[in-house]
């Protein structure tokens, strides 16, 4: 009698112990972080006392793949989590509706993460992506609208 | 004898449609038992209507043009196919037909080379799907961007990859400007405290859009 | 609500009977499937510039993403032509079409693992699908990407839409937005009569539920 009630309630707890691991949401699950910026790339001799430029990977790409312009200032930043399952939203410009990002992670491989990315600029939106691959120390860039004397270019970053 | 839910009764009514004694009967009882249970045609009409205001039946799809040829280079594709997969079975089946005690070791033969026809044949089509094919009986002129990066519903806008090797830049053409009156500079982020001197980068490509 | 005289049902537009117009369309319609069936491509390029708007519209409507909704209504040409051998005409082509795209974009939600306790969740942009710790969260107010009659009753109409499950929605919008009848509807999404009826009964006691809320 013993035995058998430890075994029905061992039975019991791994059962329920199942269920409610199965009600977690996987889709919760954080696999990455993005960090989305906005770049404003030119030829000029343009600048401002907020201008901050641009470092790290972001710099090496831009060294590395010889974009067309002088010099490059980090606009804005942001950085979210990529959730396996949910889209979520980068918005670099101080929280503003000027310009956002929103992506959508469609698979995990070797390489980095799958995502489709859409920009939007005061809440509209202006185009989406293919799946394209974001692989760490490889930012993304996106040649985007061009302001006063230059362009501004949107990067998006896998950090993990 | 009804066999209509009460449900599925109080849609036909609201929709327009003659109910019989009995079915209205139905409907009476329930609004009886529970007056919030129905659905008030004259309340909902303002809702018809509102989602015909948010909604449309007959959208264009953004970039038919694109849109179509995509589709029928893919459809061109899958039929060429079908037509090598049919014609392989048909030498497969055509093979001429003798007696069964001769054909004992031929048969054995046959299997192995129809087996290795077809995988050949599925890694040849397999790779030659990404490569544009042309149909016997349809023509058409493929798009010049074949594989859309970027979709947008504005069709001057137009993308491609900086470098085919390297595809994590990618051009975009076609946006509108930015106003120069918005200072994009005081709607970013403060400047950390140690500043750098920005990355003087040499330019290596001609774009003919920046010529100072 | 007053039901003192359900024998009067309020009046609605009475739906088109057949035409000769009509049958002329059917007819060069059959024959567009017949020759697409024989493998000319020239016929089914045809029913497709004929049919997609109304494919695009319906998956849209459903997602509200613009590439999405694009990629969706290739892969559903693309699948009826592979099934377009088995089409017998005995229902119409373009219901045939709709179960196609419908199908299609239900195995693509299930892919993309948006679900809650058993049912999907088709709040693909609203609050409560973004982790609550996040930052930024979009507002579900955000407009698509194409130009909108500005109406406050239009906005609100889409966040009650947003609300509704995958299956509510999709009814409605056949119903109310397609204007197809309740059997059209059932074979475009393999239900009974008894479960699309239902559904549209509680959508749309849904829908008034929510916009009575919201005032």
């Amino acid at each position: 009698m013993k035995t058998s009630t430890v075994l029905i309630s061992s039975l019991l707890g791994l059962m329920f112990s199942c269920i409610a691991h199965a009600q977690a949401d996987p889709g919760k699950e954080v696999i990455g972080k993005l960090k989305g910026s906005i770049v404003y790339a030119t030829n000029s001799n343009e600048s401002s006392q907020n201008a901050t430029p641009v470092s790290g990977a972001l710099q090496r790409t831009i060294v590395a793949n010889k974009l067309p312009f002088a010099t490059y200032y980090l606009l804005g930043t942001d950085r979210q989590d990529v959730y396996k399952g949910y889209p979520n939203w980068l918005k670099p410009m101080r929280g503003s509706d000027a310009m956002m990002l929103s992506y959508e992670p469609k698979q995990t491989t070797a390489e980095g993460i799958k995502v489709e990315v859409s920009f939007w600029q005061n809440k509209q939106k202006i185009f989406s992506t293919k799946t394209l691959t974001i692989k760490p120390g490889t930012p993304l860039i996106f040649t985007g609208p061009q302001w006063r004397n230059g362009k501004v270019l949107i990067v998006l970053e896998l950090e993990q | 004898m009804n066999d209509k839910s009460p449900e599925e009764l109080m849609v036909r009514w609201m929709d327009g449609e003659k109910l019989n004694p009995e079915e209205l009967d139905v409907l009476k009882k329930m609004h009886a038992e529970d007056p919030s249970w129905a659905i008030d045609p004259k309340e909902f009409a303002p809702v018809a209507e509102a989602l015909h205001t948010r909604y449309s039946s007959d959208l264009e799809v953004p970039q038919g043009k694109l849109f179509q040829d995509t589709l029928m280079k893919r459809v061109a594709q899958e039929r060429e196919h079908e037509q090598e997969i049919a014609r392989l079975q048909e030498k497969v089946t055509a093979f001429p037909q003798r007696s069964a005690a001769s054909f004992n070791w031929a048969k054995v033969a046959v299997g192995m080379a129809a087996c290795f026809l077809f995988g050949i044949l599925v890694n040849t089509s397999f790779f030659k799907r990404s490569q544009p094919t042309q149909s016997q009986n349809y023509a058409y002129s493929a798009p010049s961007q074949l594989q859309p990066v970027v979709y947008s519903v504005h069709d001057n806008l137009s993308a491609d990859f900086l470098s085919v090797d390297e595809q994590n830049v990618i051009v975009i053409e076609g946006l509108d400007a930015i106003p120069d009156n918005i200072d994009l500079f005081a709607l970013s982020y403060p400047a950390p405290p140690s500043r750098r001197q920005p990355i003087k980068v040499t330019p290596h490509i001609h774009y003919p859009l920046y010529e100072n | 609500m007053s039901m003192d005289d359900p024998s009067e049902p309020p009046e609605h537009d009475q739906q088109e009977a057949t035409s000769p117009a009509n049958d002329e369309v059917a007819a060069q319609e059959r024959t567009l499937v017949k020759a697409a069936q024989n493998g000319d491509l020239r016929a089914f390029d045809q029913l497709v510039e004929l049919h997609r708007g109304k494919i695009y519209s319906m998956i849209y409507n459903m997602l509200h993403n613009q590439a999405d909704a694009w990629d969706l209504t290739q892969e559903s040409f693309i699948k009826a032509w592979k099934a377009l051998p088995k089409f017998e005409n005995r229902s119409k082509f373009s219901t045939w079409l709709y179960r196609i795209a419908h199908n299609t974009v239900y195995d693509w939600m299930r892919k993309r693992k948006i679900t809650s306790a058993g049912e999907f969740n088709d709040e693909i942009l609203a609050d409560d699908s973004i982790e609550p710790s996040a930052r930024t969260t979009p507002r579900s107010s955000i407009a698509p990407d194409k130009q909108l009659e500005n109406s406050e009753l239009a906005k609100r109409i889409e966040t009650a839409m947003e609300k509704l499950s995958m299956e509510h929605r999709q009814v409605i919008i056949l119903r109310e937005i397609d204007g197809y009848d309740y059997k059209e509807i059932a074979a475009m999404t393999d239900n009974t009569l008894g479960t699309v009826m239902s559904r549209l009964f509680y959508a749309r006691k849904k829908l008034q539920t929510l916009l009575k809320n919201e005032r």
